[in-house]
């Protein structure tokens, strides 16, 4: 994770940034065949192929490297090819696309059937023999969970994939939701250790890709001034907000049984929340990160039935207004049952019992159909130990916040406290901001892309581990499971408002506030 | 506290509000200032007042139009920001005042965009957004009150937000906001909803109205032959929007502060606050501080511009309610204007046409600065 960017040197003319000065332009990846599993569905027409074409025209990815489509739809390469065409839309460059349509080959067969596997071997050799590829490849789950189980036994039993150590590699990579409790994590891990290893499996949650998800470290332990107060002696509490305005657009299937505690909690939120309140690794690898996000995740107060009750918060959107404009409440989306209990927002107040952070609340929210789309962690500082200004009539003050924006408008602010200009002493709020895009000038990687070329290039750090998964799904289960029994009850917010009054009270009986998004 | 004018007036139960808002004036600690020395109770802003700030290129407005513009927001996001900036933070300089207040202290307004002034349900989009994302107790969206916007105020008053009506002129006007405004509440009576937190005002607009009067009559008296006829005529100059603003008074007392209202009341409605805007004195013949004086009485706002606030300060003097006692002249004067054939009526008509067109032109002008700005600051690569 150094400060590497994507896309090639300025040409000289343009005027340079200082900001930009010394930052290393990559190489391209490894060659490697990516098998791509369910290449005619959703994920992979939307998402997948979008990234690996950009990749690919921004010279990411080795020129031989291949990309092989295996679904059940009866198609030839040229129809595979043609199909993604179609798709892509006409903003795509027409040579680009011709270039990238190259590597594309197809394989159709059905997930259980180990013809297909065998189809797909003898494909690889060919290709890695015509290409000149020495073998690695990178296998791409990108079907409905269900059909993992399948892919997983074939591939073993296909011996197509090859032991951890050595050359040439191969790695899987796996999407969220990964298990929807912990025994069936546990479960999902035990099939895929059957046929990888821990160090080949690259399960994904893209807010690792992002450029300000990957700042959160460089803030704290790359400067010398904010570690030193990152502890319960300068920290009063930590907010955690990932707030969306979209309702569940069409994904009922999937959010009914999922609700934000798998969709968000479990993963996104337990990454800021880990990120944030992690010791310093001793060495800057994969490992030693991942080593002290799990310490975290230990470090978590483990919450009874009745704690649930007291410390979370669980709501549902009902119809209300968002930009202005009605929109209909979650029971009445298409495919979402009439009397549906799934949650869609919550707030929750955890506590990481350590040295470092006993005695600072950590309250997370997130929710859909929020007034606005945000993703924000924020710091809030405690009080000076002793009111200098209070003989000079100055009243209490507000805490300095540190706020990390993880989007939209990336970025860095601090507020405090300054005298404003006049004969009398008054103290003002007053911000100093860092905006990554007007800093250094320059689109940012796509998180997912950034991702993708990490594991083409075998470093792990930006992904889930094992226990990193299993620990957070115990956490959520512990809330998921007093909540089947009712403790607390679901509560109601109107869509485009900031979620139920109980998510406030929660904060209040702390005599804290939650910060303005 | 001392005893300024100000506080005088807000003893006798008129609140002064601030015609006026930018970064400047918060930063400084101007606005607090005169917060806590008792001189302003509350804030509002329209496009003319926003104009003037964001194209002032006074303050953090330039940095942050800039910031604003190279992260790809077009003219309306910016404006959007910046506005909804200063307003929150205004909101939050006046919470003290709110909290302890009469239930006419402590707000600030936020108008919706004047293009929507003929369009009912955008008007109603638009007030439900910036409600949601201002986010302040103490918030009043703005809404004209246009023929169109007058059923947007039944339905956003229903809804649960509160709005200060603006570009009120007329009596006829008048009645019909406060239709609304009761029928919006009846509604939520009805349906068993709350009524906390919802606040209401309408804004008369005072002097504009003897602008345009006075022309008329000086236009009458060059053309009349009879010299007792000019005479007359020109002696009415300065009384028309007195007397029309009286005359809503009137209208006012009887709405709200009679038997008509007490089933509502009773259900804890408040009473739809009437508020005089437009209270800068326009012609330097007059004193600066008439419209101040002039229109002093209880369970009523004033609105104005920072001059006015710092005469009245300087030289303002407070007699107790002028209203009540100048019914009778005013029904008076009213009478005279009829005979002499001027239909103040007519005049208001053609103000509120004249005050979308003027706000309408606001609003273009600064998006245009805007838009100047965005395209010098292209994106870079």
């Amino acid at each position: 994770m150094t400060a590497k960017t994507l896309t090639p040197a300025p040409p000289p003319e343009t005027p340079t940034n200082p900001l930009r000065e010394g930052s290393v332009t990559l190489g391209a990846a490894e060659p490697c065949s990516i098998v791509v599993f369910g290449a005619t569905g959703d994920l992979s027409h939307r998402k997948l192929i979008p990234a690996l074409l950009r990749l690919s025209a921004e010279q990411c990815i080795h020129p031989r490297t291949t990309i092989i489509g295996f679904a059940r739809k009866a198609m030839s390469t040229q129809q595979f090819r043609d199909d993604l065409r179609a798709t892509a839309g006409s903003g795509v460059d027409a040579t680009e696309w011709e270039r990238f349509a190259q590597r594309l080959e197809y394989v159709t067969s059905v997930f259980e059937d180990a013809g297909g596997y065998q189809r797909l071997a003898s494909l690889l050799g060919k290709l890695e023999n015509e290409r000149g590829i020495p073998g690695n490849r990178l296998f791409y789950l990108a079907t409905p969970p269900q059909e993992y189980e399948a892919i997983l036994e074939q591939l073993g039993q296909a011996k197509l994939v090859y032991p951890p150590k050595g050359q040439p590699w191969s790695r899987v990579i796996i999407e969220k939701p990964f298990g929807h409790d912990l025994a069936s994590a546990q479960d999902l891990n035990r099939k895929i250790h059957a046929v990888f290893d821990e160090t080949q499996i690259y399960r994904i949650d893209h807010y690792l890709g992002k450029e300000s998800v990957q700042n959160i470290l460089v803030l704290r332990l790359g400067n010398g001034i904010f570690e030193p107060l990152w502890n319960n002696r300068y920290v009063d509490h930590v907010q955690i907000a990932v707030a969306e305005s979209v309702g569940v657009e069409g994904r009922a299937g999937y959010y009914e049984s999922a609700g934000v505690s798998r969709d968000i909690l479990q993963n996104h939120i337990m990454q800021l929340l880990t990120l944030t309140a992690m010791e310093p690794p001793a060495r800057f690898d994969a490992d030693s990160i991942r080593d002290e996000k799990v310490k975290v995740l230990r470090a978590l107060r483990p919450m009874s039935a009745s704690d649930v009750g007291t410390t979370t918060v669980r709501g549902q959107y009902k119809a209300g207004a968002v930009a202005g404009s009605p929109v209909p409440g979650y029971r009445e989306e298409p495919g979402v049952g009439p009397k549906s209990m799934t949650e869609t927002y919550l707030a929750a107040r955890f506590e990481v019992d350590n040295w470092r952070w006993s005695g600072v609340p950590f309250f997370v929210r997130s929710g859909k159909r929020l007034p606005k789309r945000v993703t924000e962690i924020g710091i809030v500082f405690r009080q000076p130990p002793y009111a200098l200004f209070r003989s000079a009539g100055v009243g209490p003050l507000d805490a300095n916040v540190l706020r990390l924006r993880i989007q939209p408008d990336d970025g860095i602010s601090l507020t405090f406290g300054a005298k404003s200009p006049g004969q009398t002493l008054h103290i003002d709020p007053v911000r100093m901001d860092f905006y990554y895009l007007t800093a250094f000038g320059a689109d940012p990687p796509e998180a997912y892309e950034r991702l993708l070329l990490d594991c083409n290039r075998g470093d792990i750090t930006l992904f889930a581990r094992k226990d990193e998964v299993e620990l957070a799904w115990e956490a959520v289960d512990a809330i998921t499971g007093a909540w089947s029994k009712g403790t607390p009850p679901l509560t109601f917010y109107p869509a485009g408002t900031w979620g139920p009054a109980e998510a406030d009270a929660l904060v209040r009986r702390d005599g804290r506030e939650w910060l303005r998004l | 506290m001392k005893r300024t004018p100000i506080v005088a007036l807000h003893d006798l139960g008129q609140s002064v509000w601030l015609d006026s808002i930018s970064d400047g004036l918060i930063q400084s600690g101007d606005l607090a200032r005169m917060i806590a020395e008792g001189s302003v109770y509350g804030v509002t802003s329209n496009p003319t007042i926003f104009k003037q700030a964001i194209g002032s290129d006074q303050g953090s407005y330039p940095a942050e139009i800039a910031r604003l513009a190279s992260s790809g927001k077009s003219p309306a996001e910016i404006f959007d920001e910046l506005s909804i900036r200063d307003i929150t933070r205004t909101a939050d300089l006046l919470a003290e005042a709110f909290r302890k207040g009469t239930g006419r202290d402590g707000f600030v307004s936020l108008e919706v965009m004047p293009s929507l002034a003929h369009n009912t349900e955008a008007t109603v989009v638009e007030a439900r957004r910036l409600w949601q994302l201002v986010h302040k107790p103490n918030l009043f969206v703005k809404v004209p009150a246009t023929p169109e916007g007058i059923p947007a105020i039944e339905r956003l008053i229903h809804e649960g937000i509160s709005i200060n009506v603006t570009l009120m002129f007329s009596r006829s006007q008048f009645v019909e906001v406060a239709n609304a405004y009761t029928r919006g509440i009846q509604r939520r009576i009805d349906e068993g909803l709350s009524l906390d937190g919802l606040h209401s005002v309408s804004s008369l607009f005072v002097s504009r109205l003897d602008t345009r009067v006075d022309k008329d009559l000086e236009a009458r008296a060059a053309k009349a032959s009879d010299p007792k006829e000019r005479e007359k005529l020109l002696a009415l100059r300065g009384t028309a929007a007195i007397a029309n603003a009286l005359d809503v008074w009137e209208e006012y007392r009887a709405r709200f502060f009679g038997p008509a209202f007490e089933p509502l009341r009773a259900k804890g409605a408040r009473p739809q606050w009437l508020l005089w805007a437009s209270t800068g004195t326009k012609n330097k013949a007059y004193s600066d501080v008439k419209y101040v004086e002039e229109l002093a009485g209880p369970d009523t706002i004033n609105t104005m511009p920072r001059e006015t606030i710092d005469a009245f300060l300087d030289h303002g003097t407070v007699n107790g309610n002028q209203l009540d006692p100048h019914i009778e002249t005013a029904r008076a004067t009213r009478k005279k204007f009829a005979e002499v054939g001027i239909s103040l009526e007519d005049h208001c008509q053609k103000l509120l046409e004249e005050g979308v067109e003027i706000f309408d032109k606001s609003f273009d002008d600064m998006m245009d600065v805007l838009r100047e700005r965005s395209a010098a600051l292209a994106h870079r690569p």
